[in-house]
Formats: C-alpha cells, sequence, structure tokens
C-alpha cells in the first residue's frame, strides 16, 4: 500500500507518539480507510528506518485512541467507526469532497460555464484514479529533495531578494528563463531565446493559454487517440471542437490528418513518448508533421513528456528543433523530478506568438512564487537537474527489464507482446476473458500497481477495455517478480472457476 | 563511388569515439547534400574497410543514423538516405524560420488590438507597500519550517482545487473576524494569483454579449478582462457614496453581474453607505444578478473600523466576494481568494479543477501560519498606522502650499488618495511637474468608461517613507504653486 508517512521532527517529542500523530492524520484525512487493513509493522518500519518496536508502540498508542483494532492472527486494522466526534469529522469532509463534484449548481450558468462545469467535473472524477499513476512518477528515492530543500532554505530569506520581488514579469523572473533556454537548447536543441520561454504557477494554465490565445469556439484540435486527458479537457472546456486522430507506432497519423474535411487550428501531440502507448514518433513522421501543420496553417503543440526516458536507443531530436516554419509550441514540465513540490513548468513560445502569448499571460495569471523561481533558476544552473536525469535513466532502466522479464515469464500467454516503448510504464493488453473489474481487483490484491487506460480514450466506446498502465518506476526489483508470479497465479485460478465465480 | 569523395576523415588521436566521428561525418555530408537524399550507402564492409575501423564500429554508427532518421534501412536493398531529412537540427543548420501571418483567435487579437492602443501593458511597475516594510524574519522562519516539513507531505497530497485546507481554515476565520463575512471553509477559494478569479466567474456566468454592469471609473484591470472575455460593460455612475444603485433600475437589460468596491470605490475612495448596499442586495435579489464585490483594500480605514463586508449582509446568496493579501503582503505573497456563493461552489470547484489545482504549498502553509499565530493582523495594525501617517503628509503639504486650488477626497481610507486640481491648470503642467518631482501620482483616465474627468489623479503613497514623501510632495506643490 503506497502511504505516504511524514515525521514532523519535533523536539522533545517521542519518536513513536510522532509516528501515532502521523498515522492518526492519515486516518482522519481518509488517506487510510475505515475498516481496512494498517500498514504491517514490519513495512512500515523498514520504510521509515525505525526499529519494529517502536512502531508497535505507535500502534499501541492508535489503539489506546480507539482508532485502530487488531484481530489476533491476522494484523491491525483501521477502527469500522472512530470514537467521539472524529468520525463525523471525517464523514463530514469525505461527503463535502464528494459532494462539491456532484451537486448540481442552483445558478443559471452561462453556456461556456456549463461546458466549463460539465468538464470539471468529469476531469475530477477521473483525477481520482491518476494518483496511483503519480507515485509511479520517477523513483521517489532518487527524487533530489534534499539539495531541492536546500535551495528553496537558500531563498527564504526574501530580503535577499529585493531587487527582484519588485519587478512583476507575467512570463517568469529573467533569470530562470534564461536557465531553461539554455536547457532546452542542450538538451533539446531548441535554439529560441529566453525571450520566448513562459513560465507558468499552474500546468492547466499552459493549455489555457494556448487554447485561449489560437482557438475560436469550434475550432478544430487534433488530438491524438488515445491521448492525455487532462490537456484535451482544458481545451474542450474553451469550446474547441476535438478531433481524436488515431496513432500508430510512429505517431500520430498524417495520412489520417490529410483526411480530415477541415483542418485543425491546433495538433496536439506528444512526440518523444506518446502517452499512454508509449510509442516514439519516428522522424520521417515528424517531418511529415510539420509540413502538414505548415500547409494548413496549423499551430503544433508538443508536450515534450518523458524525452529522457528511451531505453537503448538514442533520444530524437524534438519538433521544436526541426521546426523551420515556427509554428511549434513546447511545453514541459519539472514534474517527473520532485513531483508536487515543483509546481513550476513552461511552454517556448514559437517567435510569432511572443507578444500576444505575453498578453494572454499577463491575463491569466501575473504573480509566480519568487522562492520557486530563485531555487529552480539554481537548480538548472548548477547542474542538479541533468545530474539527477542521467541517475532516474539508469535506475530505470534496471526496473524496466526486471518488470519486462517478469513479465514475459509469467504473462505472456494472456497478454499480447509488449512494443518497443519509452517512458516510465508499459503497457499491458489482456488477452483473457476475465471482465476488467477482476483483473483490477486480483492486481489490486497482489499488489500489482497497474491503471486502466479507458479515459485516455475521447469516444469510451471504441476504447480497449483491458489495456492497463504499468508504472514500474517505483518497481522493487528484488520482489516485482513474485508480485507478478502471485498475481498471475491468482489469474489462472479465477480463469478456471470461470468469471462467474466472483 | 568512393567514400572519401565525401571527405569523411577520421581522427584516430581524437577523445570522441571512431562510431560518433564517423556517424558526424556521415550525417554532416547528408545535411549539406553532398551525399543525396535516396543514395545507397556503400556496405558496413566497405565503410569499414575505407575508413580503416571495425565492422562493429561502423555498423553502430550507421545504427545510431538510422535511429536518428538520416538514413533507412531497408532489407535485401542496403541503406538508404532518408528522403525525409531531419536535417534542421539545430546544432548543424541555421533554422531559416518563415516568418508567418498568425491566425489569432477573437480574444487573442483584442488582447493584441487593446495593447496597440495602450490598454494593456506586458511589465507592471508595483506601487505597494515595500519589501523592508514586511515582518520578513517571521516570514523566513515560517517558510523554513514548511520548506523542512511540508514538502515531504506533498508527495501524498491530493490538490484539492479550492486550496491547502489548513490556510482556508485560517483564512475563513479571518474573515469572520475583521469584516464579518458569512463564511465557511466549503466556500472558500485561494487563487495563485489576482487574475484569474474574474476570468473564472465570467466564464461560468457571462455569454458573448452578456451585460456586466460596473462603476465608472472603476477598475480598469477589471474592465479589461470583462471586454476580453466579450462581455458588455455598463457603466454607472459613481458618487460620494460609491456606485448609485438607483440607475441600475433604469437599465432596459438587468445585468448578469454587478462588479464594485462598497468599501473603498477605486479610484474615488467613496464608502457605500449602508442604506445603498441593502439596496444594492435588494436588486440583485430581485433580478437574479450575481454581485462581485472586489474588498481589494478593506484592511485601511484610518478613522473608526473597517465596514463589515457586503457579503456578511448578504442573506440571498448574491455575492461573489474577493480579496487578497497584495495590499498588504506584495511582493512576497500575492495570493487571492474568493468567498463563492453556495449556488455556485460545485460549479467553481470544477472549473478551477480544470484550470488552477496548483497553488505553492509552502507558500499557503507558511500564509496559514501567519494569520494563525496573529502576524497578519498585527502587519495590518502596523502598517495602517503608517498609511495614516504618509496620507496625512500628503495632505497636509497640499494643503498648506496648494490651497484651496486642489480638492482632496475626504474618504480617509485606502492606499491612494484622489485629488482634483482647479481647472485653472494644464494636465500638461502637472504632468511635467509630476516628471520633475517623481511624484506616485496617476491620471484617473485610465479608470473611465466615459469621458475622463480632466485634472483628476490619485496618489500612491504607499510605497514612500513620509520624510521622503514630505519632500516630494513640497517639491511637486511648489512647482504648481508657481504656475498661477
Amino acid at each position: 500500500m503506497a502511504i505516504v508517512i511524514n515525521l514532523e521532527y519535533k523536539p522533545y517529542v517521542a519518536l513513536y507518539r510522532r509516528l501515532s500523530d502521523a498515522l492518526r492524520k492519515a486516518i482522519l484525512e481518509g488517506r487510510l480507510k475505515l475498516g481496512e487493513p494498517m500498514p504491517s509493522v514490519r513495512d512500515l518500519s523498514k520504510s521509515l528506518k525505525i526499529s519494529s518496536s517502536t512502531t508497535l508502540k505507535a500502534y499501541d498508542d492508535l489503539k489506546k485512541q480507539g482508532l485502530v483494532v487488531s484481530h489476533s492472527g491476522s494484523g491491525t486494522y483501521v477502527a469500522e467507526t472512530l470514537p467521539g466526534d472524529l468520525g463525523d469529522l471525517l464523514q463530514e469532509r469525505l461527503s463535502h469532497m464528494q459532494k462539491s463534484f456532484s451537486a448540481r449548481p442552483d445558478a443559471i450558468l452561462s453556456s461556456r460555464g456549463e461546458l466549463l462545469f460539465e468538464t470539471g467535473k468529469k476531469q475530477s472524477a477521473e483525477h481520482v484514479h491518476v494518483p496511483a499513476l503519480e507515485y509511479g512518477g520517477t523513483p521517489l528515492e532518487l527524487s533530489p529533495v534534499r539539495e531541492w530543500k536546500a535551495l528553496l532554505l537558500k531563498y527564504c530569506d526574501v530580503s535577499q531578494g529585493e531587487e527582484y520581488a519588485e519587478v512583476i514579469e507575467p512570463l517568469g523572473f529573467m533569470p530562470l528563463r534564461e536557465a531553461i533556454a539554455g536547457y532546452v537548447l542542450r538538451r533539446r536543441s531548441i535554439a529560441s531565446g529566453a525571450s520566448n520561454v513562459c513560465i507558468f504557477g499552474s500546468k492547466q494554465l499552459r493549455l489555457e493559454l494556448v487554447g485561449r490565445l489560437l482557438l475560436n469556439n469550434g475550432d478544430i484540435v487534433a488530438y491524438e487517440e488515445p491521448g492525455y486527458p487532462e490537456n484535451r479537457n482544458t481545451l474542450h472546456a474553451l469550446g474547441a471542437t476535438i478531433v481524436p486522430v488515431p496513432v500508430d507506432v510512429d505517431g500520430m497519423s498524417v495520412v489520417h490528418l490529410r483526411k480530415l474535411e477541415h483542418p485543425p487550428k491546433l495538433i496536439c501531440v506528444t512526440p518523444s513518448h506518446h502517452d499512454p502507448l508509449g510509442y516514439v514518433m519516428s522522424m520521417q513522421r515528424r517531418q511529415e508533421l510539420l509540413d502538414y501543420a505548415h500547409e494548413v496553417g496549423a499551430f503544433i503543440l508538443e508536450d515534450d513528456f518523458d524525452y529522457e526516458f528511451r531505453y537503448g536507443k538514442p533520444t530524437l531530436p524534438s519538433l521544436k528543433a526541426l521546426d523551420r516554419y515556427d509554428c511549434v509550441i513546447y511545453m514541459a514540465s519539472f514534474w517527473r523530478i520532485l513531483y508536487k513540490s515543483l509546481r513550476l513548468s513552461f511552454i517556448v513560445l514559437p517567435d510569432c506568438l511572443v507578444t500576444a502569448g505575453s498578453l494572454c499571460k499577463g491575463y491569466l495569471e501575473r504573480h509566480l512564487p519568487l522562492i520557486d523561481q530563485l531555487a529552480l533558476t539554481d537548480f538548472i544552473n548548477e547542474g542538479y537537474l541533468e545530474k539527477h536525469l542521467k541517475r532516474t535513466q539508469r535506475l530505470l532502466a534496471i526496473r524496466r527489464q526486471s518488470l519486462i522479464l517478469a513479465i514475459t515469464r509469467y504473462l505472456k500467454n494472456i497478454t499480447e507482446p509488449l512494443e518497443e516503448t519509452a517512458g516510465t510504464h508499459l503497457m499491458l493488453q489482456f488477452t483473457i476473458p476475465l471482465p476488467p473489474l477482476i483483473i483490477e481487483r486480483i492486481a489490486w490484491n497482489t499488489g500489482f500497481n497497474i491503471m486502466n487506460c479507458h479515459f485516455y480514450y475521447c469516444y469510451l466506446g471504441v476504447a480497449p477495455e483491458k489495456q492497463y498502465i504499468v508504472p514500474f518506476a517505483t518497481v522493487d526489483s528484488d520482489t516485482i517478480d513474485s508480485v507478478v508470479k502471485e498475481f498471475s497465479m491468482a489469474v489462472y485460478k479465477a480463469l478456471e472457476s470461470g468469471p462467474d465465480a466472483h | 563511388m568512393l567514400i572519401d569523395e565525401f571527405d569523411l576523415t577520421m581522427d584516430a588521436a581524437s577523445t570522441i569515439s571512431a562510431s560518433k566521428q564517423m556517424a558526424d561525418a556521415l550525417k554532416c555530408a547528408i545535411i549539406k547534400g553532398a551525399i543525396r537524399p535516396g543514395f545507397v550507402l556503400p556496405s558496413v564492409r566497405d565503410l569499414a574497410g575505407q575508413l580503416n575501423i571495425s565492422r562493429s564500429t561502423a555498423s553502430r554508427a550507421i545504427e545510431a543514423l538510422s535511429a536518428q532518421g538520416y538514413v533507412v534501412a531497408e532489407r535485401g536493398s542496403g541503406t538508404r538516405v532518408a528522403s525525409h531529412l531531419p536535417g534542421q537540427s539545430q546544432e548543424l543548420l541555421p533554422a531559416s524560420i518563415v516568418a508567418r501571418d498568425v491566425a489569432l483567435s477573437r480574444f487573442g487579437e483584442w488582447l493584441k488590438q487593446r495593447h496597440e492602443i495602450g490598454k494593456t501593458s506586458t511589465k507592471l511597475h508595483y506601487d505597494g507597500p515595500r519589501l523592508r516594510d514586511l515582518p520578513l524574519n517571521i516570514w523566513r522562519d515560517l517558510l523554513v519550517k514548511h520548506c523542512r516539513s511540508t514538502i515531504d507531505e506533498e508527495v501524498s497530497y491530493v490538490p484539492e482545487p479550492f486550496g491547502f485546507p489548513p490556510l482556508r481554515e485560517a483564512y475563513v476565520s479571518y474573515l469572520i473576524r475583521a469584516r464579518a463575512a458569512k463564511v465557511t471553509q466549503e466556500r472558500l477559494a485561494v487563487f495563485a494569483s489576482r487574475n484569474l478569479r474574474l476570468d473564472l466567474i465570467c466564464r461560468l456566468l457571462l455569454d458573448e454579449g452578456d451585460v456586466i454592469a460596473m462603476e465608472d471609473p472603476g477598475f480598469c484591470v477589471g474592465r479589461e478582462q470583462f471586454l476580453a472575455i466579450g462581455a458588455k460593460v455598463v457603466p454607472i455612475d459613481v458618487d460620494g457614496q460609491g456606485m448609485v444603485v438607483e440607475q441600475l433600475e433604469t437599465l432596459a437589460v438587468p445585468p448578469r453581474l454587478i462588479y464594485c468596491t462598497p468599501s473603498h470605490q477605486a479610484p474615488t475612495g467613496a464608502v457605500m453607505p449602508m442604506g445603498r448596499r441593502k439596496k444594492l442586495l435588494d436588486y440583485a435579489a430581485a433580478h437574479d444578478a450575481y454581485i462581485i464585490e472586489d474588498d481589494y483594500d478593506s484592511e485601511f480605514r484610518y478613522d473608526g473600523r473597517p465596514l463589515p463586508c457586503l457579503q456578511g449582509m448578504d442573506t440571498n446568496d448574491r455575492t461573489i466576494y474577493l480579496s487578497c493579501l497584495w495590499t498588504v503582503m506584495a511582493p512576497v505573497s500575492r495570493i487571492g481568494f474568493m468567498v463563492v456563493p453556495e449556488t455556485l461552489v460545485a460549479a467553481m470547484n470544477a472549473a478551477k479543477c480544470l484550470v488552477e489545482r496548483d497553488v505553492s504549498l509552502v507558500e499557503q502553509a507558511a500564509i496559514a501560519d501567519f494569520i494563525n499565530e496573529g502576524h497578519l493582523e498585527k502587519l495590518i495594525r502596523r502598517q495602517r498606522t503608517k498609511h495614516a501617517a504618509q496620507r496625512q503628509v500628503v495632505i497636509n503639504k497640499l494643503e498648506s502650499i496648494l490651497g484651496k486650488s486642489v480638492w482632496i477626497a475626504p474618504e480617509s481610507a485606502g492606499l491612494e488618495v484622489l485629488v482634483r486640481f482647479e481647472t485653472a491648470y494644464h494636465s500638461e503642467q502637472i504632468e511635467n511637474a509630476i516628471a520633475d518631482s517623481g511624484m506616485p501620482m496617476y491620471s484617473t483616465a485610465a479608470y473611465y468608461i466615459s469621458a475622463p474627468r480632466p485634472l483628476e489623479y490619485v496618489i500612491a503613497f504607499a510605497g514612500t517613507d513620509e520624510e521622503e514623501l514630505a519632500l516630494i510632495v513640497e517639491k511637486f506643490a511648489s512647482q504648481i504653486a508657481r504656475l498661477t
């Protein structure tokens, strides 16, 4: 179970007490669910690097508070009902979370408001599934949290930054934009200068900016099918007509694009690593796509997602680097590196959009957190970013290999063979007559981390039912073999007893 | 055809590996056009022989070129130079960028047009309180604390679209204490910066051509936003009691939204009295309109307690309340807040989830503590004293030097003071005096939808210390006084 416990540093408070406080918090926040098993004492002690007697003491403490119960022989569980007001508190919190998305507004919304509301509701329903995958980002233990913290701490003394603090640049702090321009030049051969770089505090605003700037109501956006739902939703909510374009092993099909009755104004692609299928857009396809965009006067939004993680093959140049037509908007984030601790992301605008883009940025978001920007500038300039990526690449290659080995060993007969892919996850297509719900339940029970990717499809009707994302970034190379083995055994058992047995 | 016609020289002493040298040399030849697209390369064996390198090295180089798309290996017919080249790699070829006409959206075109006539700006000048006036030590300690602990927690924190719950809890109790607002944590939304708030409200409630009524003169940044989104902005006059609410009744089409600043009208400084507030609320309820109450600098009233906010008096759930830490905490924090009416909570939540889910957690956690530990209110008290003194300096100097030839708005609130000069002056004369003295004074022309009132200015005193302010105002006023 992926539960993250943070032992807050409190002087003069015993370690077991700090642990029991943290667990109490997790229960009250609903992260540990009522009636479900607590993490085992051994696992928790191991992951927190504390002795099991301390953990036991913390569990005793929680037992005294009535928050957990232990059943002899089967371990410790979160209590079914919480003592006193605590239960009400949790109930209220959970019901509020549900309510805020399900309730209809009584207000009469504008038609674009309706669209925003409906799409947002869909997005938040889907988002519930995403956290499981988010933890599968890059290996947590490699996250340069220590370096990041040190840099943040350096800039906590805001009086040092007096000269920066009083300048409001909607596009972001200039030295950071320069650092990013240098970084994309080194890594992605993108030669745009710092004046084309635009920093964002919130990832989604990037799509908002591009959409607002280029699209009128009903304008066509060509979007990969399947494709990353979040960006699609944000564009859809702006009133764009999303046209799904199929993806093959070489990337988005240009042949299909050419068949469209009305050409798109914007083409959204993930050429470095198609999300979720993992294909890398071939060199030839890149050229064709650029030529096509130029012919019809469209812009290409290149989401350079996971370009760092290719296995055994060199990284291809980005579309932006190949762009002679000034039509590629390049977009990337630092999410893979520091998770939510670092929310800043950026786009590189083509020259023809710099003025309008900066006006739009000023309209949407003028202020960015200062210390984050200062710290990130150093983080890039001092080489932490690239050092971190290198380390991550090495570890990911090992984990990927052990996952592939385990899958080939145990799941060969019940899944389709894997394509050569990049990124931090593999795709698995089950070929067995078990309903997806059963497969998912078995996976959950055996601790095999998979996620159904049906909501990556624009038209749910065409989505393959049993296509799964299997992240390997947090896979433990030592245990993955036994996890997959256990999963496969449970699947075979379910197959024997027939789907009706469940 | 011999390959050495293409000048494939290998440097055995180089630290660059032989396969990379070979790949680079071939790549260069392909890009320069020395080897044409479709040309069949010699076999690996021949290449290796000619360049005097091992066959495996040569085949590695070819594989690298093939992966990068420069050559295509076809079974049976050898390796050809690709017909489509990735040859525009920046490190090898300068990009030949084609200048293009860009078809922006109507929204984008609008922004560009407004910019061309000087209505919007890409860079802004900051004129608020100075960094040195803030309790930076406390702020630093709070940031340090949360940089140490909150970041670890962040991994498991699933962001709530409305913001970090502890901050919402803290700000709710502040709003109840300080502004008598009717608010719960569920109805308070945190925004990373201020602008998005008006944008989301408008998108949720207004379609193209829908009417929004706003004060004239009124907050110009807001007006630009309303116009950009395609709303029809209807001006409502302002008098000594703020927005003339009675005028709303005369409108042919009742507005969907009413934007106003009842605590301290921008820019006149007028405070809306109780009677008019009631009328405004009744009007909104009767016509199914929402009121946007922008409470942007209510913290600063220099005589007596601030009036409670309009939202707190509203019994019909028609008020969207906006406030921000800008006037108090800028430049260290610019977080904005919105109290959402019950009927809009679900829609605003969905919209926020789609457009802005991430607000810096460290900053939110630090502000929560800043409020809970009482620093915010202490800071406001201190600033209030300071700003009252600054304001007094401005008024005293102007009155003593210019006497009756300048009218100073009487409302004792806000970070700016409104002044009007006698018609005997020319605006150029005044603008010259502003430039010469460095007076932080701006024309109110931009605030007007109708014809601007001539010779009307606001003096933004908050960013300048009293002594300096005294000198500047004196210099300015003396120059003006010499004109008569």
